[in-house]
């Protein structure tokens, strides 16, 4: 049932002037190519992949991993890329609050598994927070796609840090198979690259104009 | 809107021709502001165009539009940090429009009701004429702004006692 509450009169319809505007702007808009949002899930998805690929072949060219030690990291680098993918795809998708949640709870699973499934770990000569930094550079690539497929759709500050989670996955990947030290440094440094760079995305896209209010 | 997300352009105009002046009533509603709502309207049918493929066939139209309109005034208001001030009218010499109300017809009440309208927050504003205005549900309402029900219903209902408290004070 509607409350008994006035409202102010119905403004008056809008001007030709301002209709014959607006239909110049989208007949003009239908000129120009248009990608899908899958498209946009494809794009930032293999972003993510394509880095980590990249980054493990120049370690393993250069000596700086080795094959073995890349194996051995396997399922946590399975479960990583798994979350990237779904993660992006979840934060990219039209509505789909709960996928978004979901997929804040893989996050959190997969930030837990990356800690308690690294052991004592090995000192490194390196100050610990390369490890932050580096994964902040790595994560920076995919960070732009995001923010870039963002401004197609209604700004969204849950979709923003899930996209930002998402972008986060490529440093943490990284670390796998670049790091290792012990679970108290992945638990601080590596932790704390993912997490800046959702708060990077997350920040950046909500001080550009959107291109479109879509939900 | 499925024939337009097959590619029949005309569609388009037809959803336009069907939905611009209810979308520019909402939007001069939300902003208070003419030519805001004017602008508004365009970066709606803009949005459809680039997100056509982001509409879910099967779901209506109407709702998913108003959520476009809805969320681009939203983010304007929030990024210009406007004040949202009462419509003033140029066009003194216009005809009286019509009136959900009546009791309307006389200008102070009519500025009156504009003014406390135009002090609900904005997520109140958008509940209050999402549901007594467009009529529709607050599981519409709570699946178009991607909150539960219930808060679509506490902030209509906030937004309502408001208005009452409003229009309740001596002017």
């Amino acid at each position: 049932m509607t409350p008994d509450v006035p409202l102010p009169p119905a403004p008056k319809p809008p001007s030709a002037e301002a209709l014959a505007k607006a239909r110049a702007a989208f007949a003009s808009e239908l000129t120009r190519p248009r990608r899908s949002w899958r498209t946009g899930v494809l794009r930032a998805s293999g972003t993510i992949v394509g880095v980590v690929v990249v980054v493990a072949g120049v370690l393993l060219s250069v000596g700086a991993c080795t094959l073995d030690f890349l194996s051995s990291r396997a399922v946590t680098l399975a479960a990583l890329i798994t979350v990237g993918v779904v993660t992006t795809w979840a934060s990219l998708r039209p509505r789909g609050r709960v996928g978004r949640l979901v997929s804040l709870g893989l996050v959190a699973a997969a930030a837990a598994l990356i800690v308690l499934m690294r052991g004592a770990g090995t000192v490194s000569e390196l100050p610990e927070w390369v490890c932050t930094v580096s994964h902040l550079g790595v994560g920076l690539a995919p960070a732009a796609v995001a923010i870039v497929l963002l401004r197609n759709m209604a700004p969204n500050r849950l979709r923003a840090i899930v996209a930002g989670l998402a972008a986060g996955t490529t440093g943490a990947a990284v670390g796998e198979f670049g790091c290792a030290q012990s679970a108290g440094h992945v638990a601080v440094f590596h932790l704390s690259a993912w997490v800046g760079v959702a708060l990077l995305v997350a920040f950046v896209s909500s001080k550009l104009t959107p291109r479109s209010y879509a939900p | 809107m499925e024939r337009f997300q097959t590619g029949d352009a005309r569609a388009l105009e037809t959803l336009f021709e069907r939905h611009a002046t209810g979308v520019h009533a909402f939007l001069t509603r939300m902003v208070n502001d003419r030519a805001l709502a004017d602008d508004l309207l365009q970066t709606t049918f803009l949005s459809v165009v680039r997100s056509a493929d982001r509409y879910q066939r099967g779901l209506k139209f109407s709702p998913w539009l108003l959520t476009i309109a809805g969320n681009a005034a939203r983010d304007t208001l929030r990024r210009k940090r406007m004040a949202v001030e009462v419509l003033h009218d140029d066009d003194e010499t216009s005809p009286p429009e019509p009136t959900v109300d009546p009791a309307l017809s006389d200008p102070l009440q009519r500025r009156r009701i504009e003014a406390a309208f135009a002090q609900l927050p904005t997520q109140q504003r958008e509940c209050v004429l999402l549901h007594k205005v467009e009529g529709l549900s607050f599981e519409e309402i709570a699946q178009m702004l991607d909150i539960t029900s219930t808060a679509a219903r506490i902030r209509a209902h906030r937004g309502y006692e408001r208005l009452r408290e409003l229009l309740d004070e001596k002017p």
